[in-house]
Formats: C-alpha cells, sequence, structure tokens
C-alpha cells in the first residue's frame, strides 16, 4: 500500500485568517490619573490658562532677570572674575593714617570709583596728636553711620602728625605689615578694581609703575624732583592721561603729589593734564 | 657677818661694808663729774648762744596761735620766678631733704608739687650753731624761709625750680615732723617700672600697703598731688561739659530699700528694725529722673560693689560718673553725646592739665593718651573678627574676657592708634535684662561698652522703657516680677526712649595717667581687704 503525506495529522497552532491584527498599545488599562477635568478642557479652560499665562510671564521675568544679570556681570566683570576682594560680616574697614599737611587726594578718586561698585562708608577722624585741628573741604568730611555693618567697605582716614608725612594704610592689624606710601595705597586699590597689575600688559603695568615711582620720589625728597618731573613729562607724552586715554590710579597719585608737593607746573602739557585730572 | 657683806644696806642705821662704801662713793663722784660738765656745757652753750651772731634769725616758732597777723607774703614756691631773682621773699614749704656739710647746709623746700633749692653757709650773718639747726631739722617739717632768690649756672635736676635756688637769710620751724618717718617722700617719689623691676642702683623703695597704711605721707609726693589733681579736673571737665549739654545734676539716694542689679554684690546696712542696702549704681533713680521729664542728668556719686575680687582694677566704693538722657529717634543720639563727652574731657586735660601729666610721667611713665575725633565707634562682630584673626578663639555671642578685652585694645591701637574706643552692639544675652535688643536681630543689642587702654571704663545701654516689654524681657532672664515691680512701675505713666551709662570716676584716672594700680588713684582706698585709713 503506497503511503503518502505526514505521519501525523496536526491542527495548525492558531488559525490566521489574514486581515489587520490589532494589536495593544498599552500593557495594563488604568482610570485617568488626572481625572476628566483634563479630558474635557472646555469644562474650566480658562483657569487654566491663566495659570499658564502667569507661569509663562514668571519665565519671562527670569530670564530678563538672567539677562539684566548677564549685562551687569559683564561690566563689572574685571572684579568678578575673583570674589568680592572685601571680606563681608564684618565688614573690611580699610584704615589710612595720613599727615594732615600731605592729605593723600587719590583717595578723592578711589573713593568715586568704589562708590560706582560698593557700598562705601568714608570716616574722617582727627587724631590727638594734631594741636589744631586743619580745616578741609568737602571731601574729607565724617560720614554718619548707625550700622556700619551694612556697608561693604569702610574707609577709615585718620589725619595725626606722622614724621616724614607718608600715608600708611592698616587692613589687618594683627597680621599685616602696613602698606606704606600713597603709591603703594593707590596700587592696593588698583587690584581691588582690576586696573592695575591683573588686566593690563605687562607694558602698561611697567609704565603705571614708574609714574607711581616718581610720584614717592616727589613726594619723599626735594632733590631729585626736576627728573622725577621730567619722568611725568615723558610718560605722559601726547597721551591725555598717564596710561592711556582713560584716568587711571597712575594720574591721581601723580595729581596728588603735584599738589601737595607745591610744584609749579609750567605751561605745557603737563599743565593740560593736571587740569584734566583735577575736573575728573 | 658674811650675811650682810653680801646683802645690800636695809637701813642707815646698818654700817655699810667697805666695799660697798667705795661703790657709793664712786656714784658720788661720777654724779657730780656728770653734772660739773653739764654745767659747763650749758655755759658754753650760754656762751656759745652769747656769741651766736645770728641766734633771732633762726629757731622753732611758738604755736601759731593766731596771736598776730604780721604784714608778710608768703610766696608759693610753684610762683617763684626769674623776675624776683636778687629779691629777698618769704617762703612757707616743707623741709623735702637736707645734707649739711659743717659749713655749709642744703636743703630743698617742698610746697605740693613745687620743690626749689635753698642753701645756707657760714657767712657775715650766719652763724655755724644756725647751720647746724638746719642740718637738724627733722624731715617733713613745715618751716618759713626767708631769703634771696639767686639764679644758677648748672640747672637743677632734682627740682622743679631748676634754674633757682634760695640763699637762706632766716628759718623758723612752723610745725615740727617726728624724726623717725614710716616712710621717706623720697623713696615713694622713685620712677616706678613695670612688673616691680628694680631699678640699677637697687634703692629703697615703698610697697603699695605701706603707702596705703601711711596714705597721708604718700600723698604728700607730687606724683600723688597731681593725680588727685588731675582727678579734680576729670570730675570737673565732666560736670562743665554735660552742663554746657544742657543736662541737670541730681544727686540720688545711697541707702536703697532693694538691690538695684541682682542681689549678689550688695552690702547689708542695718536699718532701724531691718535692713537696707547700699546702692550699687544710681541706675534706677537716673532712669526715673527721666521718667519725671528731666530729659537729660547727670551724677557724681559713691557706688558700692561688695565684689570679693582683689584686682588692680576692682574697689568695693568708687566714685560713678552717672548720666542718662532721654533721646529722639535713635541711641546713636547719646553715643554721640558721650563719645563728645570723653573727646571734651581728654582735651581738657590735655590742654589744661599739662603739669600734673608730665610730674606723674616722672614716678610713672606712660605715652600720652591717644584719642580720635569724633570717637571711634566699632560693632562687636569687628572686633570678635579682629580677634579671631590674631589667632585667638572665640564665638561672636560670648562677652569679652579681660585678657581678650586687653588684646583687643593693642589690637585698635594699632590699626586706629587711639587709646579711647566704643565698641557698639554687645551680644544680647551678655547683657542685663533691661537692655533694649537690636530691632533687626534679636541677637544683638543696642549696648555699648567704652574702653581706655584696653581697659573697660563705661558701660551703657538703649534701657527698655515700655512696662510691659520689660517684663517679657526680666521672665525671659528668668527673674522674679514681684521683686524688680517698683522698677517696672515707674514706666508705666509713660517714659521717653532714653540711654545713658556709668563711668569710674578713679579708672579715668589711673587709665589716662597710665597708673597700674586704681588705689593709686583713689585718695582712701577701700577693697576687700582694707578699710582703714
Amino acid at each position: 500500500m503506497a503511503v503518502s503525506g505526514p505521519m501525523y495529522g496536526m491542527r495548525p497552532f492558531y488559525s490566521f485568517k489574514g486581515g489587520a491584527v490589532e494589536l495593544p498599545t498599552i500593557m495594563y488599562k488604568m482610570k485617568n490619573l488626572l481625572g476628566n477635568n483634563f479630558a474635557s478642557p472646555t469644562t474650566n479652560g480658562d483657569m487654566v490658562s491663566a495659570e499658564l499665562h502667569h507661569l509663562e510671564e514668571r519665565q519671562l521675568e527670569l530670564l530678563k532677570k538672567l539677562d539684566r544679570m548677564i549685562d551687569g556681570l559683564q561690566t563689572i566683570k574685571p572684579v568678578s572674575k575673583s570674589e568680592s576682594p572685601f571680606q563681608t560680616n564684618p565688614v573690611t574697614d580699610v584704615v589710612i593714617h595720613a599727615s594732615p599737611d600731605k592729605p593723600p587726594l587719590c583717595l578723592k578718586f578711589i573713593k568715586c570709583l568704589l562708590q560706582k561698585q560698593y557700598k562705601v562708608l568714608w570716616k574722617v577722624h582727627f587724631h590727638s596728636s594734631l594741636k589744631k585741628l586743619p580745616v578741609f573741604d568737602k571731601l574729607w568730611y565724617n560720614q554718619e553711620c548707625t550700622d556700619r555693618n551694612a556697608n561693604e567697605v569702610i574707609i577709615t582716614v585718620i589725619f595725626k602728625e606722622i614724621s616724614g608725612g607718608k600715608p600708611v594704610a592698616y587692613l589687618r592689624p594683627s597680621m599685616d605689615l602696613p602698606i606704606e606710601g600713597e603709591a603703594n595705597i593707590a596700587r592696593f586699590f588698583g587690584r581691588i578694581f582690576g586696573t592695575y597689575d591683573s588686566l593690563q600688559s605687562a607694558s602698561a603695568t611697567a609704565l603705571t609703575d614708574v609714574v607711581l615711582d616718581a610720584c614717592d620720589v616727589l613726594q619723599s625728597y626735594r632733590s631729585d624732583c626736576s627728573e622725577a618731573l621730567l619722568t611725568l613729562r615723558k610718560a605722559l607724552g601726547d597721551k591725555s592721561f598717564l596710561c592711556g586715554n582713560q584716568p587711571s590710579i597712575a594720574d591721581f597719585v601723580a595729581f596728588s603729589a603735584l599738589q601737595t608737593t607745591n610744584f609749579k607746573v609750567e605751561q605745557d602739557t603737563l599743565m593740560q593734564w593736571f587740569q584734566r585730572v583735577n575736573s575728573e | 657677818m658674811a650675811d650682810t657683806e653680801n646683802t645690800p644696806p636695809a637701813g642707815d642705821a646698818k654700817p655699810l661694808s667697805k666695799s660697798a662704801l667705795k661703790k657709793q662713793q664712786k656714784e658720788a663722784e661720777k654724779a657730780a663729774k656728770k653734772a660739773q660738765r653739764k654745767a659747763e656745757l650749758a655755759e658754753a652753750q650760754k656762751q656759745e648762744q652769747a656769741d651766736d651772731i645770728s641766734k633771732d634769725l633762726y629757731g622753732f616758732m611758738t604755736m601759731i596761735q593766731s596771736t598776730e597777723k604780721p604784714d608778710r607774703s608768703l610766696i608759693h614756691v610753684k610762683d617763684i620766678s626769674s623776675g624776683q631773682a636778687e629779691q629777698e621773699i618769704w617762703v612757707r614749704g616743707r623741709l623735702h631733704t637736707s645734707r649739711g656739710t659743717g659749713r655749709q647746709c642744703f636743703i630743698v623746700l617742698r610746697d605740693q608739687q613745687a620743690t626749689i633749692q635753698a642753701l645756707v653757709f657760714v657767712g657775715e650773718n650766719v652763724s655755724k650753731q644756725m647751720v647746724k639747726f638746719c642740718t637738724n631739722i627733722t624731715k617733713e617739717s613745715i618751716v618759713d624761709v626767708c631769703g634771696v632768690i639767686k639764679t644758677v649756672d648748672q640747672p637743677i635736676e632734682a627740682c622743679s625750680q631748676t634754674n633757682l635756688e634760695i640763699h637762706i637769710r632766716k628759718i623758723f620751724v612752723v610745725s615740727k615732723a617726728a624724726p623717725q618717718l614710716p616712710l621717706l617722700i623720697e623713696d615713694a617719689s622713685r620712677p616706678e617700672l613695670e612688673d616691680g623691676k628694680e631699678d640699677e642702683s637697687g634703692r629703697a623703695r615703698v610697697n603699695q600697703d605701706t603707702r596705703l597704711d601711711n596714705r597721708i605721707l604718700d600723698l604728700r609726693t607730687t606724683t600723688k598731688q597731681a593725680i588727685f589733681r588731675l582727678q579734680a579736673g576729670v570730675c570737673k571737665l565732666f560736670r562743665d561739659t554735660l552742663t554746657g549739654k544742657g543736662f541737670c545734676e541730681i544727686h540720688t539716694p545711697k541707702i536703697i530699700s532693694a538691690a538695684s542689679e541682682g542681689g549678689a554684690n550688695v552690702f547689708t546696712v542695718s536699718y532701724f528694725k531691718g535692713n537696707a542696702y547700699l546702692a550699687q549704681s544710681p541706675q534706677l533713680y537716673k532712669q526715673m529722673a527721666i521718667a519725671a521729664d528731666f530729659g537729660r542728668v547727670f551724677t557724681v556719686g559713691g557706688v558700692f560693689r561688695a565684689e570679693d575680687s582683689n584686682t588692680h582694677r576692682h574697689l568695693t566704693e568708687f566714685v560713678g560718673l552717672d548720666l542718662e538722657m532721654a533721646f529722639q529717634y535713635h541711641y546713636h543720639e547719646v553715643l554721640q553725646v558721650i563719645g563728645d563727652l570723653f573727646i571734651a574731657i581728654f582735651k581738657g586735660l590735655r590742654d589744661h592739665y599739662q603739669t600734673e601729666i608730665q610730674t606723674v610721667g616722672k614716678q610713672y611713665p606712660a605715652e600720652p593718651f591717644k584719642f580720635l575725633e569724633p570717637s571711634l565707634i566699632l560693632q562687636y562682630p569687628e572686633a570678635v573678627n579682629m580677634l579671631n584673626e590674631a589667632g585667638c578663639e572665640m564665638a561672636d555671642n560670648e562677652d569679652l574676657s579681660t585678657p581678650n578685652e586687653k588684646l583687643l585694645g593693642r589690637l585698635v591701637r594699632k590699626k586706629y592708634d587711639t587709646d579711647f574706643y566704643i565698641l557698639d552692639k554687645y551680644p544680647l544675652e551678655v547683657r542685663p535684662f533691661y537692655t533694649m535688643p537690636d530691632p533687626n536681630n534679636p541677637k544683638w543689642s543696642n549696648s555699648y561698652d567704652m574702653f581706655m587702654r584696653g581697659e573697660e571704663i563705661l558701660s551703657g545701654a538703649q534701657r527698655v522703657h515700655d512696662p510691659e516689654f520689660l517684663t517679657e524681657r526680666a521672665k525671659a532672664h528668668g527673674i522674679d516680677i514681684k521683686t524688680i515691680q517698683a522698677y517696672i512701675d515707674s514706666f508705666r505713666y509713660g517714659c521717653p526712649p532714653h540711654a545713658g551709662g556709668g563711668i569710674g570716676m578713679e579708672r579715668v584716672t589711673m587709665l589716662y595717667l597710665g597708673l597700674h594700680n586704681i588705689r593709686s588713684a583713689s585718695l582712701f582706698p577701700r577693697d576687700p581687704k582694707r578699710l582703714t585709713p
């Protein structure tokens, strides 16, 4: 007998009849967590849109604030490079001892620059070593303040008898050596503003140093002053200010040196510069 | 017989032994000789006195009983000037020191803070006896001297009148001092070195207790004369300055019924059938004066502290210079007034008491007192930060310990070059309950201390003037409200906001002059171990 076909006949595993197979889209079915509200926005859609509007407004506002912060940061970039140079809480108090005969006039400009960036308290005291209280212009007035700690930095100027007349700045009495001389005090503040040493090119710093050294000479000895004046004149050249088109600490210290030592400035570029700084 | 030989004669009746007779005879001879010598000496003295050409020019004055009022003006040593050279003047002073060398005698006359050299030498009108008399006048006797003022070639460094001396013509002792002095004024005036170091020559000096036991002698030293004149200046300047600022002087009771500031350090005195206390401060009474609309008040008076602390700066009784004032809106108005007050005192002392400062400086060398105008006001956290930077561990809510106070004084002096400063905003928890808390941060308070040469001299604050809040603050401090009811009640009928402080007069004197011990600045100091003189 002829045997053909499979040994066993079996039913297929499944019957595929053709056509689309509907596969489930989710594994488990659950009740809508949001309830019916979301599904039917028409019922209280006004409220939701108000909320959304509010959210959107806040976001825009924050973005604006951030923009403003970026702008702000860019304007004070030199300082923001490092942390604030002043320790706060308690406030930093820079104390400058000065002779009333040779007031450190560069502080006038430094004060203005500081006030642009920080909340500054300006204190002026007269020491008991002075027999007579000097009469000063408005620059050296004492600012009243009920809460010193609300400021970022305090500049305290103490006028007293100093042999030699060189101003001296104190920051921390327990650790630091005092900063001696107006030029060095200006360097200290110059670093805080970032206008000295940190951002300048090496040659610009060197020029500032030359000028500051000349000022030191002007304020210390009277014999070498003609040479120092020559240095200043050379440094000025035909620029509007000693270190370029912008007034810098070099200009302020030189101004102070010339002012307090009563040098006759001749009618030339130096004189024009002198008036230019004075009007700053 | 043997008996009588050894026993002394009992009566005239009994015959004397040979040896006893001999003895008696010898004694009689001796007495006769002595009498003769005495007579001779008296005779010689009489003769000498008769020969003494200057016997009316010296001697002991009869006790002045106001029998006469001679037309003679005594010039003070300090007022003698070179304009009076070659003039004859009368001077009264104490014989400070004398040095005689037979034919001449140098003496130093002292009158309060001033001294001048005087000398007497055998000459036309001066006898040997007069010079001898001068040499023998006991130190510290009061003498009237008549003499001629002469200028000298070599300045006399030991005297305050360095260019003048007196050539004595007449000298009379007005009041004699006992020959033995418990302390020598010279020794008591030697320069004091710090840490009680001996000076090179190792000369005698007087210790503190000997000084205080014999206070009237110690007070005669030029240094002490200067100290207490300067102290009077402190009080005068305090009164004058505050009166000028519209303050009214008040006098507060010292016998009080309840301890004003806590009960621990208060003296109890018997008061008829019960007890009373000695005031530790006029605090309550000056505040009541403010509540009674006096506006600005001050008081100068004794203050008593029963603290058993034997330090260089504590007394059990001292003079408090207290002030209290109503302010408009901020207690810094008061701080300003007190700061200005101190500047006025320091300036007044610097300008009008320079002689006294110089005199004290010779015995207690100190740097001149430095201050700033306007006064330096620092805040407590700044002070703590300065101390921390100097390597001194302390939290900002801790009170200043005495060594920290001293260190801070040195740091402030280095940075600000001032011996006087104000420290504002003390932590609330270290101040008494009546201190007004800071409006912005309850950790701090509206209170302040003031320091001279690194030591606290004034403590003050804005006081709580609201009775409800005061009750709350007292409760927070765990104080029984009943014991301070009267204090709280004094604010019940409305009271202006006010602040004030109290100054220790002796401390100001001591620290201004840079003395080492507060007892030097108290006329008759009282401490736990001393009630006399």
